[in-house]
């Protein structure tokens, strides 16, 4: 029982991150922008909200600091493939490796192996839902955590009505799917494909926030591990679809739990647990494409 | 009479190519302007002009006398230019109401950033029942036929107001029903005050329902007259420039010692959705022999033609050529037995359009020796085989070493049917071979095809143009959802009865059996 309450409540604690990074990257997805730098712009916010955290203790601060970082790598992104035209593996890729670069040259002139908030302690930032936090099992899985699970809750809800209810999601959804029709009405493909990139941006530097700033207060090089690409993984099997893809991002949460609490019990081999939520995308990937050709009758490539 | 639209030296160019060349176009308020000419001819470049969808060159536009620029195709709509484009700007996934108002969304009073999709569907059912269309607004429009498109992407601009209709070739996707239906429609909109443009290219719609026509020819405007003045014929001559055969000599020779060439029983596949889109198909196809296949599009010719020629896998039945069973062979195999493929999508399926001529020329042949007698390509054999088939089919290019892409569709077309006539195959299949082909180039490709039937070949050609199909085929197919509906002979048909079938109707013989 103990152990299930602890996977339960380290599925949701895991999935925060690659929740907030599918909500955030569906956008992109849904415009037709395949946007891989979620892994760099969330590192990048893992970094930044570190870094000032160093020097302040002003949480308005440090969250505005990460999301401006974040907003202007997806201006980049967002110019060079949207207005530019660019390839955007090759933009994506750029920005996946220059924020840990970047990130390393700091380290290395600061002279620390990785950065640490000591006032930080992350028992803090835990808010306790008042009746929930009684109840077995949802207890655990719904109360305790940090601002930042709490927000990835909040935005399922936000991001399908977004996607569906405004004229922005429908536009976003027009430029993806139909982009000639989006031109033909006037509708200006190039400003919703950047504003969903931006969004996307703007939930990477909340998961990168509560990455390292909320639950550790200590940001080390390559803490992100892929959670980015998972996220994509998710998306492309939800099709980007706000609760589809979400349960995706569970799915991964639950991976992760899983790696974390059987490799402690694991002694020598505890590594290989680790691997857990990368088989699983792969293996999820699989069954996902598998599914979806399964009617295909074409002999050509897809 | 005062003109509603009109433009001055209306010039368009894309590098060195002039799409447009000062152009001079009027139409009258209230009236149905025609605009007729070849493919290439520079209607839509000018439509899209006057649209907003493309900036002019030169030369300026004017709406009711006034100088007029619009920077987007909202800006037309604005000042009440509508435009309904050839290929549908619908979004597959989204219903009838979302379409119609996309761009024009109807928000919520309290909530202003929601979108009030109740409000929405009254104004569109009310917008429906106003025009008189019959159409569901919460139906999605992946589900509709071609033809209700169409009347979506018309309500799309009458819901927006617009004074004026530009239609790029709205009948090609239509059964000749709808295509009546359509033109009623028409003179309804003008009778309502509407100004309508509508660019075409068959010539017997133009006569039936315009007040004036424009033709254009290379980018140039070739003459402006009144509908009621002009004749089919005189206007297919301006068009193309001299005279032209709009019949096809076709004497429908029979060949002694017929025998079954290709044996199709019970062919059915399913699309990638699971949905079955050729169901069931039988027919035969015998030696100097034209089988013809008529529909409208998206009836399960695209995948019939596809499964035939080994590029998608049936799920049952079979395909029997010469007596041997070659259901499910692919491609290259296909090939080598004899048959010929003239692919419906010619740049994407038949040729490389980044590669030479040269290349394309030995598409499906590359594994032959006689272009590489000692295992490596010999460049003089290529080239020459390329200038044979350049000569025999008078292909008409610009740059022998150049890449195919400098081929206008026409002479593309050409060098598909030289390379496949020249492995003088046993069976032909022509999928849309004259799609977006020039007139000149449509008389000499029909030649072709009848010449091959009657040194005994045998031909499966699949076209959505009815005409074409009538005046070349031995016998006809008609296909409806995915099946044969029924089967004609074109020599006893008319083509109101072959509508009927490509409606959906069933013959009256199977319905009293």
């Amino acid at each position: 029982m103990d152990l299930l309450n602890r996977i339960l409540y380290d599925a949701v604690y895991h999935m925060t991150p690659i929740l907030l990074c599918v909500l955030g990257g569906l956008f992109a997805y849904k415009a037709g922008v395949l946007n891989i730098a979620l892994e760099g712009m969330m590192l990048a916010g893992s970094f930044i909200s570190v870094l000032v955290a160093m020097y302040t203790q002003n949480a308005l601060l440090i969250y505005l600091s990460s999301i401006f970082v974040c907003v202007v790598l997806g201006l980049v992104f967002a110019f060079l493939a949207v207005n530019k035209r660019g390839n955007v593996i090759i933009i994506g890729l750029a920005i996946n490796m220059i924020i840990p670069a970047v990130a390393g040259f700091v380290l290395q002139t600061m002279g620390v192996p990785n950065l640490t908030a000591k006032w930080i302690n992350p028992a803090m930032f835990r808010i306790d839902i008042p009746l929930i936090k009684d109840i077995p099992i949802l207890g655990r899985l719904f109360s305790g955590h940090p601002l930042g699970t709490y927000i990835s809750f909040f935005m399922i809800f936000v991001a399908a009505v977004l996607l569906y209810k405004t004229k922005f999601g429908i536009y976003t959804r027009v430029v993806g799917e139909r982009p000639l029709a989006a031109k033909s009405l006037g509708i200006r493909s190039n400003l919703y494909a950047t504003l969903a990139i931006l969004i996307g941006a703007l939930l990477c530097a909340v998961a990168g926030l509560n990455l390292s700033y909320e639950r550790l207060g200590i940001y080390t090089n390559g803490m992100t591990a892929g959670r980015g690409f998972i996220a994509i993984a998710a998306i492309y099997c939800g099709k980007g679809e706000p609760v589809k893809s979400s349960l995706y991002a569970f799915i991964f949460g639950i991976a992760r739990a899983l790696a974390i609490n059987l490799s402690i019990r694991a002694g020598g081999v505890a590594a290989l647990f680790d691997i857990i939520p990368y088989l699983l995308m792969i293996i999820i990937l699989a069954i996902n494409s598998g599914f979806q050709i399964r009617n295909y009758r074409m002999r050509t490539y897809w | 009479m005062e003109s509603m639209l009109s433009t001055k030296d209306l010039t368009k160019q894309f590098g060195d190519f002039t799409a447009n060349d000062k152009i001079n176009f009027s139409v009258r308020e209230g009236e149905i302007k025609a605009i007729v000419g070849e493919n290439g001819a520079g209607k839509t470049t000018l439509m899209n002009m006057l649209y907003g969808d493309l900036e002019p060159t030169s030369g300026a536009v004017f709406l009711r006398g006034k100088h007029v620029r619009f920077n987007s195709p909202r800006d037309a709509i604005a000042n009440g230019i509508g435009m309904v484009h050839q290929h549908f700007m619908l979004v597959p996934s989204f219903s009838v109401y979302e379409n119609i108002l996309l761009g024009a969304e109807i928000v919520n009073e309290r909530i202003p950033f929601l979108v009030n999709s109740k409000e929405e569907k009254q104004r569109c059912r009310e917008l429906i029942e106003k025009y008189g269309y019959d159409l569901d607004v919460n139906e999605k429009v992946a589900n509709l036929s071609v033809g209700e498109q169409q009347k979506i992407e018309i309500l799309k601009m009458l819901y927006r107001d617009v004074d004026i209709l530009i239609l790029d070739e709205p009948t090609s996707v239509l059964t000749p029903q709808e295509v009546d239906e359509f033109l009623i429609q028409l003179k309804k909109l003008k009778a309502k005050g509407k100004t309508i443009i509508i660019i075409t290219h068959k010539l017997r719609e133009v006569m039936d329902v315009s007040d004036s026509v424009m033709v254009m020819k290379q980018g140039q405007v070739i003459g402006n007259v009144e509908t009621d003045e002009t004749s089919e014929a005189e206007l297919a001559q301006m068009m193309v420039g001299r005279k032209v055969l709009l019949t096809v000599q076709n004497d429908h020779k029979s060949v002694d010692g017929r025998t079954v060439m290709l044996n199709v029983n019970g062919l059915t596949t399913n699309d990638a959705a699971g949905k079955t889109v050729v169901n069931n198909v039988s027919f035969h196809i015998e030696t100097g022999e034209i089988y013809g296949i008529a529909g409208v599009e998206g009836n399960g010719q695209s995948e019939l033609v596809k499964l035939l020629s080994g590029m998608m896998e049936s799920t049952s039945g079979s395909v029997v050529f010469e007596g041997q069973d070659i259901t499910n062979w692919w491609v290259n195999d296909l090939r080598s037995k004899g048959i010929g493929i003239v692919p419906e999508d010619r740049f994407a399926e038949g040729l490389c359009k980044e590669m030479t001529l040269c290349a394309n020329s030995i598409a499906g042949s590359t594994a032959s020796k006689d272009f590489s007698p000692r295992g490596v390509f010999s460049t003089k054999r290529i080239r020459d085989h390329c200038q044979t088939l350049i000569d025999e089919y008078r292909i008409r290019i610009a740059d022998f070493d150049g890449n195919v892409s400098q081929l206008s569709g026409g002479n593309a077309q050409k060098l598909i049917i030289a390379r496949e006539m020249f492995k003088s195959p046993k069976l032909l299949i022509a999928c849309q071979p004259t799609r977006g082909v020039d007139i000149g180039a449509i008389e000499f490709i029909h030649r072709q095809i009848i010449d091959f039937r009657d040194k005994g070949g045998a031909v499966l050609l699949v076209s959505s143009e009815l005409s074409e199909v009538l005046s070349l085929a031995d016998r006809v197919g008609v296909m409806y959802k995915g099946g044969i509906i029924g089967e004609v002979d074109p020599q006893q048909t008319t083509e109101t009865e072959v509508g009927l079938l490509m409606a959906g109707a069933a013959p009256r013989t199977e319905a009293t059996a």
